[in-house]
């Protein structure tokens, strides 16, 4: 089996009253394009907004390359409030079912391994939000539904910038170029990145004087320059007519080869995502409505009913 | 070739400077042209730090004020030599701080003592964002103007009373030295890596966030190193005054920066430093005669007495704002005229080719 990079357990995003996202578990393995479908206001950027950070769940665990990056449980107000599934799961006062006797300690080991593997801070009221660029930094990097780069900087120092992170320097050598070398180093990279998604010739023009189609491309080199092992595409082919997202199919599927990348996207283009996903996983209202590969989910009940609607509908 | 070019020119342009000053300081060291040479060099180094916050990093700012004030007593109080400390702090005993330390010192004390407040006040303050954080660094200048006019504090800030004869310069070349070097390292800084991660938060803040960039510690490196400036510029104003009252640096010494910036063009550093000169030379000198009552030709005009300056000043100003929209500079610096000028008249060839 190939490795888990992505793991998302029990996630509750819950905004006063209203759950976004309710109870969603998935996984991402190695190498694969993993899509997350659903209805306009399903919950897909929450889920993706927990994942890198931005929010922090109200219950749930996020684990990255088997490490735990995101944990919460309901606290505080929400503690009444919350409407989400296993409160009490990633608090001290968790009591699992199916816990082998105390007797029997050889089952009582080999259970608890692998509740550790699962969650290494199972049984305590641990809480971790790390902000998104921590996250960014362990390897995950992401796009924006409606594009967010730099306005007033040129392509190539917006790809520039997203190499700030990895720098070895510090402020002072960093202010008086003592990192020559490695700014250097970052320059030729950056060339290197923007020949391979072919923006080399407008390097010097200002980003948001691109095409539509090339800004997203842009936004993915950018988030490239960050050295990611996962890459989050969010609705990367909103707006596209359909020949530029027969491109950039094809420009997502060269990325996942070239750079030995792992991406899990959203997206509203069926023919884009059937085409290109490994596995698909739907939403509606906040809950996992169905997953799996793509010619199970086009024929799903559920998924037509809630999302994908009957042909016949669509010729009308 | 052409870097090279630049190299020599500005270091021609530099030496015709300094030169310049030196004739100045030696022939007219009290003329109106040096006073304003002196304050313009103070005010740019102000001004530029202001635009390391404002225009390059997007935090809107109004504490400079504040800053210039705690680095101006932090030089004042350090450098009072311990014999004349008696005289100066006449209501206080001679005040409690007995020994003077070495011009130099003082004037890096004077950046380092508001480079700490702004990281005690930077940790609550910087999550605020736009009006929000303006409001608030503006209360903590209000706050440390009334703190150092405190009667209890007299001692070590000799209260609401003047602070004078600490250690001064001789040659008017010193504040532009000084400031020359100091706008030197913040251009360093803001062309250096951290300089692209502060536009980047500028442009957008979520986006730079999820590219890896620490907002906290970048926003806090921008504040601190801003006030780090802000601080040896208000030494420098405290020389050029010979004296420091806490009265002076009011909310319209930072309103009077944030001119600068803004004449100047957001986000340029030789726009600051343009417009500051621009700003005190016109504010002190050029618009003076406008105070003046003296019959012109044999004509008494009834407007020109004291104060009539202000007056056409600010007219000055909304002018100046109405038909440079973004400032003179724009976010351009000065080099970039000479150097975008050829490529867009290629370009502009090429369009009219493939017309």
């Amino acid at each position: 089996m190939s490795k888990n990079v992505l793991k998302v357990e029990n996630v509750t995003m819950q905004f006063g009253g209203v759950v976004a996202v309710d109870n969603l578990s998935m996984e991402v393995n190695q190498g694969e394009i993993v899509a997350l479908i659903g209805p306009n206001g399903a919950g897909k950027t929450t889920a993706f907004n927990v994942i890198t950070g931005v929010y922090a769940p109200t219950n749930g665990l996020v684990s990255f390359g088997g490490k735990p990056i995101v944990r919460n449980h309901p606290q505080g107000k929400m503690k009444k409030l919350y409407k989400g599934e296993v409160a009490t799961m990633y608090t001290a006062a968790y009591i699992p079912d199916g816990r082998p006797s105390i007797e029997d300690e050889e089952a009582t080991k080999i259970w608890n391994d692998a509740e550790h593997a699962r969650d290494p801070f199972v049984g305590s009221d641990k809480v971790l939000e790390p902000t998104p660029d921590k996250i960014t930094k362990l390897g995950m990097a992401r796009t924006f539904q409606n594009i967010r780069l730099w306005k007033s900087q040129t392509v190539f120092t917006n790809v520039l910038i997203a190499k700030h992170m990895r720098r070895s320097s510090n402020l002072l050598t960093a202010t008086l170029h003592l990192n020559f070398k490695e700014e250097q180093k970052q320059r030729e990279e950056v060339m290197e990145l923007l020949r391979i998604v072919g923006l080399e010739d407008v390097k010097d023009e200002l980003a948001t004087s691109l095409p539509y189609g090339k800004q997203r491309r842009l936004e993915i080199a950018r988030a490239l320059a960050t050295n990611p092992s996962l890459l989050l595409l969010d609705e990367p082919a909103a707006g596209m007519n359909p020949q530029e997202t027969q491109e950039l199919t094809a420009f997502i599927g060269e990325i996942r080869d070239k750079f030995n990348m792992t991406i899990l996207l959203i997206e509203h283009h069926m023919d884009l995502v059937m085409d290109i996903s490994d596995r698909i996983y739907v939403l509606d209202f906040g809950k996992l409505i169905a997953q799996g590969v793509p010619a199970e989910i086009q024929n799903n009940e559920r998924v037509i009913d809630a999302y994908l609607g009957v042909a016949d509908d669509a010729e009308d | 070739m052409k870097n090279k070019k630049f190299l020599i020119v500005s270091l021609i342009l530099a030496a015709v400077c300094i030169v310049g000053v030196l004739y100045v300081n030696a022939n007219m060291r009290y003329s109106m042209l040096a006073s304003v040479l002196q304050k313009g060099a103070i005010y740019a180094l102000v001004a530029v730090a202001l635009n390391l916050l404002n225009g390059f990093t997007g935090l809107f700012s109004l504490g400079q004020a504040g800053f210039m004030m705690l680095g101006a007593y932090t030089y004042a109080i350090l450098t009072i030599p311990v014999a004349e400390r008696i005289a100066v702090y006449q209501y206080f005993d001679g005040g409690i701080i007995q020994f003077c330390l070495p011009m130099a010192v003082g004037l890096v004390l004077a950046g380092i003592v508001p480079m700490l407040f702004a990281w005690l006040i930077g940790k609550p303050v910087l999550k605020l964002k736009s009006d929000y954080l303006a409001i608030a660094t503006l209360g903590f200048a209000e706050i440390m103007r009334a703190i150092i006019q405190w009667k209890n504090l007299g001692p070590l800030t000799n209260s609401s009373n003047l602070l004078k004869r600490f250690a001064n310069y001789e040659n008017i070349l010193f504040p532009m030295v000084v400031s020359a070097v100091c706008i030197a390292i913040i251009v360093l800084m803001i062309n250096s890596t951290y300089g692209r991660a502060f536009k980047a938060i500028r442009d957008d803040e979520i986006a730079a966030e999820a590219m890896g960039i620490n907002l906290a510690k970048h926003k806090m490196i921008a504040f601190m190193t801003s006030a780090f400036f802000a601080g040896i510029g208000g030494a420098l104003l405290a020389m050029f005054q010979s004296s420091v009252q806490a009265a002076a640096f009011t909310s319209a010494m930072t309103y009077e920066i944030l001119l600068i910036v803004v004449i100047g063009g957001i986000g340029s550093v030789t726009g600051s430093v343009m417009g500051a000169f621009l700003f005190v030379a016109c504010s002190e000198w050029w618009l003076r005669f406008l105070d003046d009552p003296l019959p012109y030709l044999g004509v008494q005009i009834p407007f020109m007495r004291g104060g009539f300056r202000m007056l056409v000043f600010s007219v000055v100003i909304m002018v100046v704002v109405l038909f440079f929209r973004k400032g003179i500079m724009g976010d351009k610096e000065l080099p970039d005229l000479w150097k975008k000028r050829p490529k867009k008249a290629l370009k502009k060839a090429s369009k009219k080719e493939v017309a």
